[in-house]
């Protein structure tokens, strides 16, 4: 999945969470702004599809490098809850 | 670090970066509208649609803002109130960090406002860069012809113009005119002197060209306060008749409130005149003018230097002997350059007491750090990283030295209006002294660099700690807890190397001004009051009254109560005027050129050698009956007996005085008596010769002779002798001359203790404010010591607790503690007897009677600190005895 714009990354993980999560725009930009500060992705203009201009978001190296690393924080995270939880029960 | 970049970037390009967001919102809205146009929406409805499918637009812009420029502040807001809640939390620790910063900034921003005031202030005229002085050795005065020729014949200057000395009487114009006579301090000024300067009056007009000549030349420019006090403040001053010495005088304009002429000598001038140099315009002996000048545009001092060379040496060859040793000097180099640098070094001084101060609060960081060990481990587990972490520090810092530097704000303005009020009255430009923007803007680069000082070598220690490590040990990192006493070690070293300087300092200028002190004025200033009676303007004035009155008031002044003598003198020594007179020994050959004899020219009353207690050596004092009938005498001082007569008696021998009025029948005066020789001017400066003419023999003394030089003699110096307190017999001598006649000025009331003190205010000034300086040091230099020994006595408490249990002896743990201890105040104190070697040479100019390398200061300062050092030591030293082993190992 190359470069999106903002829309369309908010419409894909709306597919892809099979509409359980919707970001609007307020929550996207911020999240956006923040990603690029940290130099994780890095964004240009292009044109759409239907010819519109857009603001187009791609992972940098650095944000492929943390995006395994927070991917698997989050798994051992995830699995340690998961863990506790069933263990406790 | 790039982040941080980036935002601060953000805030700069806050408009360029709300651009781009429009342009992003406007093309997803774009995007929405066409998924709804292919939806079968008509464009106006897909339009509305996207809108509400977007939500807030407004809303999601803030947002972003927020996220984009505000994240880093908000970082610092909570740093900030981190660091304030950590510093209420040790408020032992922040208070004591606080008291010395003030002190230290407070201090700092004081002797800059001084040094901004009176030495960076530029001159307050156009261009004053341009202004010059051309005077004879820097700042001596001029010979009318020589002004002349100088003008005229250089190139380099845009106006050369001269002023002279005038103090005239003003008395009330007419009966309903009730306010005293006064004695005003004024000068005679050439009618391009005050436009030169560029300064425009702020009520009237200045000199008209041609106003000058003799004849046209009665009016005059009053100053801003003078109008003020004797003139109420009114604008119908301008074109009234004042009477000043008796004549009539038309106020024709007022200058600005703050326009000071001449600003380096004659610095109470309140009002200015044409000077006429008609009179002596052929005159190249009497030097009388000062003489400024405003250099050409692109003329450079080295060009003018060389113009006025060449001028000079031309005329040096035509009137040989008159010509020496001009120097053409910035004005305000006449003007600051005596304060300079004694302000400087003051400045450094005070300077060094800062660096102790941070030292100080540098050690009391790194004690803290280590307490915090755990709390810096904890954040930087928690995702801190380095930067962050000497980020947070420093923030710190700076909050500690803000706090520092409001407190020190608040003793700066007390300090500065003691520091002024204390200052000697000679410190040119004290007005101007006060907290203005530069000193502001000072006082936040001082806390700047202290901040920085202080806090970044405890902030890199405190980063560079190993964090498992410490989490394991239980908060001992002993790697870095070695790299910190070193650092502690380090610090105390250099708060003793400075103190040392600053003692040194501090000690050579006690031992300067204690050597001012026994030096012999040459007569006895205690129970001497001391007046200036000006008869200029009043009818006393008069050939043949004036005589009358100058020897009725000394009678009557001598039989009041309590009074044991009274006499009289044309200026008195230290603080009076120096007038000199070139001379001639009798049967001796004339001089060659700049071979000159020459004496401090003095004419005395009758009675004056009693008052001043000023011994007459050989021969006998001048006597009443000294007078025109009699033959005409002189007393001379010792120094002038050994130059002019030297191994042979004086008494009998004849001398002349030259530069008289040319062409009177030349006058010999025989020498009665040989007095002790009185200090001049200042104390430093070694005796001259001096004569002392009988003023009953000097007829222009007496309003009686023609020429010019009896217009600078319209006044007599009265000295009386008390038998108790000087002060208290003022009321009375003042009646007793008001008995006379009201309209009589008197001026410069003052004890001669007073004058002499006057002569030795400067370096009483330095002495205090460095002996206070050397004080504040040494106090945080052991403040320094103790805290760090105690902090290691109470680190090493199980150490010391394993020792004595097994079996250490009471000596034994004493030696160590203040083997460690003194071990760093005596590196300290070495580190200071090379720096102070190579500082205090800087003084030179600044001592009197001691060498820079004094031993015995050194000596002194070394062992005031080592027992200071000693003292602070014990403290902790006793605790480390006291500890009890059963105790100490129980610790932790």
């Amino acid at each position: 999945m190359g470069p999106q714009h903002s829309y369309s990354i908010a419409a894909r993980l709306q597919q892809v969470s099979e509409d359980l999560l919707y970001l609007n725009q307020g929550t996207l930009y911020p999240a956006l702004i923040r990603l690029e500060q940290q130099g994780r992705i890095k964004s240009t203009w292009g044109k759409t599809e239907g010819n519109r201009e857009a603001k187009f978001y791609a992972l940098t190296k650095k944000g492929e490098q943390s995006l395994k690393q927070e991917a698997l924080r989050w798994r051992r995270m995830a699995g340690l809850v998961e863990k506790l939880l069933s263990e406790g029960a | 670090m790039r982040r941080f970049f980036q935002r601060i970037a953000s805030l700069f390009r806050g408009t360029q970066a709300e651009n781009e967001l429009q342009r992003e919102i406007d093309s997803h809205l774009r995007i929405l509208q066409d998924q709804f146009e292919q939806r079968g929406l008509s464009p106006t409805d897909a339009k509305l649609a996207a809108r509400r499918s977007y939500g807030n637009v407004e809303l999601i812009k803030e947002l972003h803002r927020e996220t984009r420029s505000y994240l880093w502040m908000e970082n610092l807001l909570k740093d900030i109130g981190y660091g304030w809640r950590s510093l209420l939390h040790t408020p032992g620790f922040t208070a004591g960090a606080t008291i010395a910063l003030a002190l230290g900034i407070g201090a700092n921003t004081d002797i800059f406002g001084v040094v901004n005031g009176v030495v960076l202030q530029p001159l307050a005229y156009r261009d004053p860069d341009r202004l010059v002085t051309v005077l004879h050795n820097g700042t001596g005065p001029v010979a009318t012809a020589n002004y002349i020729d100088w003008r005229d014949q250089s190139h380099a200057f845009e106006a050369m113009g001269a002023a002279d000395y005038w103090s005239p009487n003003i008395s009330s114009n007419d009966r309903s005119d009730s306010r005293p006579a006064e004695h005003l301090f004024g000068l005679k000024v050439t009618q391009n002197m005050l436009p030169m300067l560029g300064v425009q009056p702020s009520l009237g007009r200045l000199f008209a060209r041609g106003e000058d000549r003799e004849g046209s030349n009665h009016e005059v420019v009053l100053s801003y306060p003078l109008w003020q006090r004797r003139f109420g403040g009114g604008r119908e001053v301008i074109g009234k008749l004042i009477r000043l010495d008796g004549e009539a005088y038309t106020v024709i304009g007022v200058m600005p409130p703050a326009f000071k002429f001449a600003p380096f000598w004659a610095t109470h001038t309140e009002l200015w005149a044409p000077a006429t140099l008609e009179a002596t315009m052929h005159e190249r002996g009497g030097n009388h003018l000062r003489v400024f000048a405003r250099l050409k545009p692109n003329v450079t001092l080295t060009q003018a230097r060389a113009d006025m060379a060449a001028v000079t040496g031309r005329l040096e060859k035509e009137y040989p002997a008159t010509n020496r040793n001009v120097v053409v000097r910035p004005l305000k180099e006449n003007v600051v350059g005596s304060v300079e640098t004694p302000l400087l070094m003051l400045l450094g001084a005070v300077g060094f007491v800062l660096l102790i101060a941070c030292a100080n609060v540098a050690h009391l960081m790194l004690a803290r750090t280590s307490d915090r060990q755990r709390e810096i481990a904890v954040r930087a587990a928690l995702g801190a990283g380095k930067p962050r972490l000497i980020a947070q520090f420093l923030t710190e810092s700076f909050l500690l030295a803000g706090i520092g530097a409001a407190a020190g704000l608040l003793l700066a303005f007390g300090g500065m209006k003691a520091l002024v009020a204390l200052a000697p009255a000679d410190v040119p430009r004290l007005e101007l002294v006060s907290i203005d923007a530069r000193v502001l803007l000072f006082l936040i680069g001082v806390t700047g660099l202290t901040a920085v000082a202080f806090g970044l070598a405890p902030a890199m220690q405190a980063a560079a700690g190993n964090l498992s490590e410490t989490l394991k040990e239980g908060g001992r990192g002993d790697s870095s807890g070695k790299r910190r006493s070193r650092l502690r070690g380090f610090l105390v070293a250099s708060e003793f190397a400075l103190a040392f300087t600053l003692l040194i300092g501090a000690g050579l200028i006690v031992r300067s001004f204690y050597a001012l002190q026994s030096v012999k004025t040459g007569f006895n200033p205690h129970n001497v009051l001391t007046m200036v009676v000006s008869v200029a303007g009043t009818n006393e004035a008069d050939a043949g009254r004036r005589r009358i009155f100058y020897q009725a008031l000394l009678e009557k002044l001598k039989a009041l109560p309590g009074l044991e003598a009274a006499g009289g003198i044309n200026h008195l020594p230290i603080g009076g005027d120096l007038w000199d007179r070139n001379l001639e020994i009798e049967r001796r050959p004339k001089p060659r050129p700049g071979e000159e004899l020459n004496a401090v020219y003095r004419i005395v009353m009758p009675g004056y050698f009693e008052t001043m207690q000023l011994p007459i050596v050989k021969g006998r004092a001048i006597a009443y009956n000294d007078d025109p009938k009699a033959p005409a005498v002189v007393i001379i001082n010792a120094r002038a007996a050994d130059r002019f007569w030297p191994g042979e008696s004086p008494i009998g021998k004849r001398l002349l005085l030259l530069g008289g009025n040319e062409g009177s029948r030349p006058n010999w005066l025989t020498v009665i008596g040989v007095s002790a020789n009185a200090r001049l001017d200042d104390m430093v400066s070694p005796p001259y010769p001096e004569v002392y003419v009988a003023a009953l023999q000097t007829p222009e003394f007496m309003g009686e002779g023609s020429g010019d030089i009896g217009v600078h003699m319209t006044y007599l110096t009265v000295v009386v002798r008390s038998s108790q307190n000087p002060a208290n017999v003022a009321p009375q001598v003042r009646r007793t001359v008001e008995s006379f006649d009201r309209a009589l000025p008197i001026s410069q009331l003052q004890t001669m203790d007073e004058a002499v003190g006057s002569a030795t205010a400067q370096p009483r000034f330095e002495m205090w404010l460095l002996a206070s300086f050397g004080a504040l040091a040494m106090i945080l230099a052991a403040v320094g010591i103790y805290g760090v020994m105690n902090y290691a006595v109470s680190q090493r408490t199980r150490e010391i607790g394993i020792r004595i249990s097994l079996g250490a002896g009471r000596s034994e743990i004493l030696q160590m503690v203040f083997s460690e201890g003194m071990r760093q105040a005596a590196a300290g104190i070495v580190a200071g007897v090379v720096a102070a070697a190579l500082l205090s040479r800087l003084m030179v100019q600044m001592l009197f009677g001691v060498q820079p390398t004094d031993p015995f200061t050194f000596i002194g300062a070394s062992a005031v600190l080592l027992v200071t050092a000693l003292a602070a030591v014990a403290i902790p030293a006793r605790r480390a005895v006291r500890i009890e082993p059963v105790i100490a190992l129980r610790t932790e």
